[in-house]
């Protein structure tokens, strides 16, 4: 009596128990007092039960997925933006790497004894073998690589110590450490040069930061740095050898130049492991 | 939630989303009844039935990393819809192959394979023709409504997991759901003496 508004709109609701208490207490009063709208909601009844009688039916084949279907539900793996960058990455570090070590090596064979020749071709050949970006040159290279950063990594601290060593060459003490450290990284182009050409480049590295330290521990040196010969002729310790205080951020920048080469090949080894 | 995930298939989703197929084609065996059940009733055609509901397997194997905890039932179902809307939809853009079909195979058609078979070929018969004839109601509905109603009704999900289901609101799905309703009564209501007589609405005082 007190709503003369049919409530036709809110049946549904009802029936389902949707309606707020409001609602529904407003709708119950109508309801006493509308023969209409109490047929409706019966008829409405009526026809919702009868649908919640359609019978079920039985899927007429299994649709259970084969093989081939499940392989081709997942879409084959496109390298994503975080391989593609990665790999840019890797060739990016790979190259710089080589110029600023190619860039070290010449500038430090200038007061260097031996052939130049010898350090132009080490950088010269490793060029085209480590600068290749492809996954498969990747891998191949990995453990090389691995390799030439341990080595690199490891005397990154002594390198410190040494070139103090050469700014007081009254430290013999502390020289030694400075053998593995410039062997260290000069050895990994051995892996890419051939085995003779690169001795020389070696030795005077080696025989560079060791001679201006004192002559003494360039005996110690021997053991550590087999191509011994050419150690001789470095032990002239000049002043313009003092400029090689300049190596501590060279070598810095090399070893972190490795280090994300490295990472961003295990990041690349990693993505194709987990997808493959 | 209308229908609360037992252990088993927990462990089954987990086994599948780490790419056990075996596991997910369980999964698929004991949802391919419901779903295909789903697809008849909102596309009104076995075979584009078949199709949506094959669609719907695989989509929902491409997709298991998506589903989070609630009803598996309605997540499925979500999937169904959509692949029954995508056979609308391309309904829509050739619409005289599809009334062709319509009309040429309803009243040839097989009856479907009902899932309760204790009942004699007399019983049977009777819930062909139940079937028959709601299935023509709810085909007369315009498709949002019917897509509503029969995840409502004959599949039993909450207004929210229908608001998902068909990626709209709850006023959309309640506003629909009472259109549809009422529709479909009308129409039963216009064809009392097509039904076996036991369905039918007692014409006695409300
Ligand atoms: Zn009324």
């Amino acid at each position: 009596m007190s709503n003369l508004e049919h409530v036709t709109d809110q049946l549904s609701l009802f029936l389902d128990g949707r309606l707020n208490r409001r609602e529904q207490a407003r709708l119950e009063e109508h309801l006493r007092a509308c023969v209409d709208c109490r047929r409706q909601l019966a008829t409405l009844r009526y026809s919702v039960s009868l649908m919640k009688q359609a019978p079920p039916i039985r899927a007429p084949r299994s649709f259970t997925l084969s093989d081939e279907q499940a392989a081709r539900a997942l879409p084959r793996w496109q390298p994503g933006w975080l391989y593609q960058s990665l790999r840019g990455l890797t060739a990016f570090a790979a190259v710089m790497f080589l110029v600023v070590f190619s860039a070290d090596i010449l500038s430090t064979s200038r007061f260097g004894v031996s052939a130049p020749s010898s350090a132009q071709t080490a950088p010269a050949t490793s060029a085209p073998f480590n600068a290749v970006p492809a996954p498969q040159a990747a891998e191949d290279n990995q453990s090389k690589s691995v390799a030439t950063t341990a080595a690199a990594a490891a005397p990154v601290a002594p390198a410190g110590p040494s070139t103090r060593a050469v700014a007081q060459p009254t430290a013999p003490a502390s020289a030694p450490p400075a053998l593995p450290a410039t062997s260290g990284v000069a050895k990994p182009t051995t892996v890419a040069g051939t085995a003779e050409s690169v001795q020389p480049t070696t030795a005077p590295v080696v025989g560079g930061p060791a001679a201006a330290v004192s002559p003494q521990p360039t005996a110690t040196a021997i053991p550590i740095a087999t191509p011994a010969p050419s150690v001789e002729p470095a032990s002239a310790p000049t002043p313009e050898a003092r400029v090689r205080l300049g190596e501590l951020p060279w070598r810095a920048v090399e070893v972190g130049l490795l280090g994300v080469v490295v990472l961003s090949v295990g990041g690349l080894l990693a993505l194709r492991i987990y997808r493959a | 939630m209308s229908d609360p995930q037992t252990r088993l298939e927990r462990e089954l989703i987990q086994s599948a989303r780490r790419g056990d197929l075996h596991a997910f084609n369980r999964l698929v065996e004991s949802y391919q009844d419901m779903a295909y059940h789903t697809a008849y009733r909102i596309l009104n055609d076995p075979e584009a039935a078949a199709d949506a509901t094959q669609e719907a397997f695989i989509s929902a194997y491409r997709h298991l990393n998506e589903f989070r905890d609630g009803s598996f039932k309605a997540w499925l179902l979500r999937i169904v819809t959509n692949a029954c809307y995508d056979i609308l939809r391309a309904r829509q853009r050739h619409p005289s192959e599809s009334i062709d079909d319509l009309l040429g195979a309803d009243e040839e058609r097989e009856p479907p394979d009902f899932i309760d078979h204790r009942e004699g070929p007399e019983e049977r018969a009777v819930r062909a023709e139940l079937n028959r004839f709601l299935q023509e109601g709810i085909a007369a509905l315009p498709d949002d409504q019917r897509v509503v109603l029969v995840l409502a009704d004959v599949q039993g999900l909450s207004y929210e997991e229908i608001a998902s289901a068909t990626r709209t609101n709850l006023g959309t799905v309640k506003s629909r759901l009472n259109r549809a309703r009422l529709r479909l009564r009308d129409w039963l209501l216009e064809r009392q003496e097509l039904l076996p007589e036991r369905y039918r609405l007692d014409s006695g005082p409300l």
